[in-house]
């Protein structure tokens, strides 16, 4: 299921045109991402929250050929799926 | 330091004050959230380009331990929600990460809503915030005085996406709908993006009244220029609907009054200088063939000269096509593809179609127009090979300019050019020409007189019959006279050919043209035949159409198709318990 997919099944669903329903969902991104970027929490009632966390630098080393090298610091989206996601999600068959 | 923000919020802040808006972006979040998840049950991941992708990671069955007694328990396997953002989303939260964007980058408002967002945060801090609000966007009790052009853009921006052209000055909130979708503006791009944690102090002072400063400044020339480039297409456009305009009041004029050689060659960059929105390649063959009795070989030279130059910028002019028909079709031409086939079979398929249509009278004393839609349907299958449909678009320029090569035959080309004028007309004319087909036909000068023709690129039985008898469906005619061709989807190039009389009109055949064509239809049939062709039959329905006089008593049967049959209906009607013809 891609965005289009998404984006026909809300049209729909809700009975918007779909670039309607093309600009909602893209404000939806754009300001999760902007919160995002500001370091908020979004937490998205159904789905869960999204945040960032920082990821200190360290020590590394490349799997290919084990050479040590340094792993710049930076920051990690991080989603922690809401109860009703993950209860839904457990029940599916295999 | 990170705030709790919650959809319910981000709805207000996106629509502040727009409470419709602002019910359908929760309606659309909760339409999403069951989105989501369903698509993650049924596919195992849901892709939100420019977010990020939910997938279903499977975990295994294991033993766990209860957190309270700790006594173990079996935990069933079971699947886990990952998420992976995407590079957009990556980048964004960590824009020194990021690569540096191109002019033009489709993303580029992205970088726009962070210098935003940086901005936003920046003047809360300013304000003595402790930390960004978790309502950032909604630009809470805002002084009126002080115009925010950052914040205003911030809020403004979500959903104006790929298209604001970086902070819009405040109060412009309409003109921010209208300018949204002009353009994806680098302007942004040329401020790097400042860092997402909260700039200190004294830089976020300087710098947000800086930025809507600098960017209005180099987005408005970019605006300007747009527009400008508008404008100036639409000036040439109407210079070359001018120049068209004018075109078949002057050209014909001046080879009379002034040196002929000089000013068709005056006139072909005139033509040509529209390039692609040349509209009357026509008009010139039309001209050329004018001037054809005069002076013929200058016509001639510029038709050749013509040619190449609008090819070159053409694509959907005849000549552009001309020129590429006869430059891309040797000898095997003929062996174009069946989708080819299909292709300008159903090009075809409108001008019999058409004929019946304007001809209604013409169908019901006569079984030939009226049936037409049984040939039309047939045609994929007994069309020989056609080559594309571009080459018979072309014919009459492409005739046009053989006249330079074969002097001695310029009167068969010209003669053929006519005979394409003539199928215009006919074709045109409709009912009104059925009269004057009676009147043709019943004074006794056959409608086209048999006449040798020299094979040349391109030419298919198809087309020249098409040509020279104005229905295509008519080719077997032409094979049945030339016993020569074993394969008529095979011709070679001056390859000589017998084109027979057609006795009467078109539309009205006569006796001997109708036996003719069934024969040869009938010799499709046998062809098919031999070549192992698992239901030639269709072949047969051509045969009974025209004559079927001509087959075998046993398989003779009524019309093969009355108007409004199908192909198929016709086949299960005749055919369905047949048998072979031997």
């Amino acid at each position: 299921m891609n965005k289009s997919d998404i984006i026909t099944h809300i049209a729909g669903q809700l009975g918007y045109s779909k670039a309607e329903t093309h600009r909602l969902l893209d404000a939806w991104i754009e300001a999760i991402s902007h919160h995002l970027a500001i370091g908020d929490r979004v937490v998205f009632r159904g789905l869960g929250s999204f945040a960032t966390r920082e990821v200190p630098g360290h020590r590394g080393h490349r799997p290919a050929d084990g050479q040590s090298l340094e792993v710049p610091p930076r920051r990690q989206v991080t989603f922690r799926p809401a109860d009703g996601l993950r209860v839904a999600v457990r029940e599916r068959p295999r | 330091m990170s705030g709790r923000v919650f959809d319910g919020q981000i709805a207000r802040a996106i629509a502040p004050e727009d409470r419709a808006r602002e019910e359908r972006l929760k309606a659309t979040a909760r339409a999403l959230v069951t989105a989501i998840r369903d698509g993650l049950v049924r596919d195992g991941a849901v892709r939100l380009h420019g977010f990020g992708t939910f997938r279903l990671r499977p975990v295994a069955a294991r033993r766990g331990r209860h957190p309270r007694t700790g006594e173990p328990i079996d935990i069933p396997a079971g699947w886990r929600v990952m998420f992976r953002p995407a590079k957009a989303l990556r980048d964004r939260i960590e824009p020194d990460q990021a690569p540096a964007l191109l002019i033009g980058e489709p993303h580029a408002s992205r970088e726009a809503m962070l210098d935003a967002s940086a901005a936003a945060a920046a003047h809360a801090i300013g304000r003595g915030a402790g930390r960004i609000p978790a309502e950032g966007l909604a630009a809470p009790a805002r002084p009126a005085s002080e115009p925010e052009p950052g914040r205003a853009a911030a809020a403004a921006m979500p959903e104006a996406k790929l298209s604001v052209q970086g902070p819009i000055p405040a109060g412009s909130g309409s003109d921010l709908e209208a300018d949204c979708r002009v353009t994806r503006s680098p302007a942004a791009l040329t401020r790097a993006p400042a860092a997402n944690e909260p700039p200190p102090v004294e830089e976020a002072v300087v710098e947000v009244p800086d930025a809507p400063v600098e960017q209005t400044a180099t987005a408005r020339p970019r605006r300007h220029g747009n527009r400008s480039a508008l404008l100036l297409l639409v000036l040439l456009l109407v210079l070359a609907g001018l120049a068209w305009l004018f075109r078949p009041g002057t050209a014909p004029a001046p080879p009379v009054v002034e040196d002929p050689g000089t000013t068709p060659r005056d006139q072909a960059p005139a033509s040509t200088a529209s390039g692609d929105r040349n509209p009357g390649p026509s008009v010139d063959a039309d001209a050329a063939s004018e001037r054809n009795s005069a002076p013929a070989n200058e016509a001639v030279d510029t038709v050749t000269k013509k040619a190449p130059e609008t090819a070159t910028g053409g694509d959907a002019d005849r000549p552009g096509e001309a020129v590429v028909a006869t430059d891309t079709t040797p000898t095997d031409a003929p062996d174009e593809p069946p989708a080819s086939v299909d292709e300008s079979a159903t090009a075809r398929l409108t001008v019999p179609t058409a004929d019946t249509a304007s001809g209604g009278a013409a169908g019901a004393r006569l079984p030939l127009p009226s049936a037409g839609d049984v040939p039309a349907s047939e045609n994929p299958a007994t069309t020989p090979g056609k080559t594309t449909s571009a080459s018979m678009e072309a014919s009459a320029a492409d005739s046009a300019a053989a006249a330079v090569d074969v002097a001695a035959d310029a009167g068969g080309t010209l003669a053929a050019s006519g005979g394409a004028e003539n199928a215009g007309e006919s074709i045109g004319s409709g009912t009104a020409a059925d009269g004057a087909a009676d009147t043709a036909s019943s004074d006794g000068s056959p409608y086209f007189s048999g006449r040798e023709y020299t094979v040349r690129t391109g030419d298919t039985l198809w087309d020249l019959a098409d040509r020279n008898y104005v229905n295509p469906y008519y080719w077997p005619h032409i094979w049945n006279h030339n016993g020569d061709i074993a394969n008529p989807d095979r011709l070679e190039v001056r390859q000589g050919l017998w084109l027979p009389t057609l006795e009467g009109e078109p539309r009205s055949l006569t006796e001997a043209d109708r036996r003719s064509i069934a024969e040869g239809y009938l010799r499709l049939y046998r062809f098919f035949l031999d070549q192992g062709d698992a239901n030639p039959q269709y072949a047969l329905v051509g045969v009974r159409y025209f004559d079927a006089s001509v087959l075998p008593e046993r398989m003779r049967g009524t019309a093969a198709g009355k108007p409004g049959d199908t192909l198929a209906a016709v086949f299960h009607a005749r055919l369905e318990a047949e048998f072979p013809l031997e």
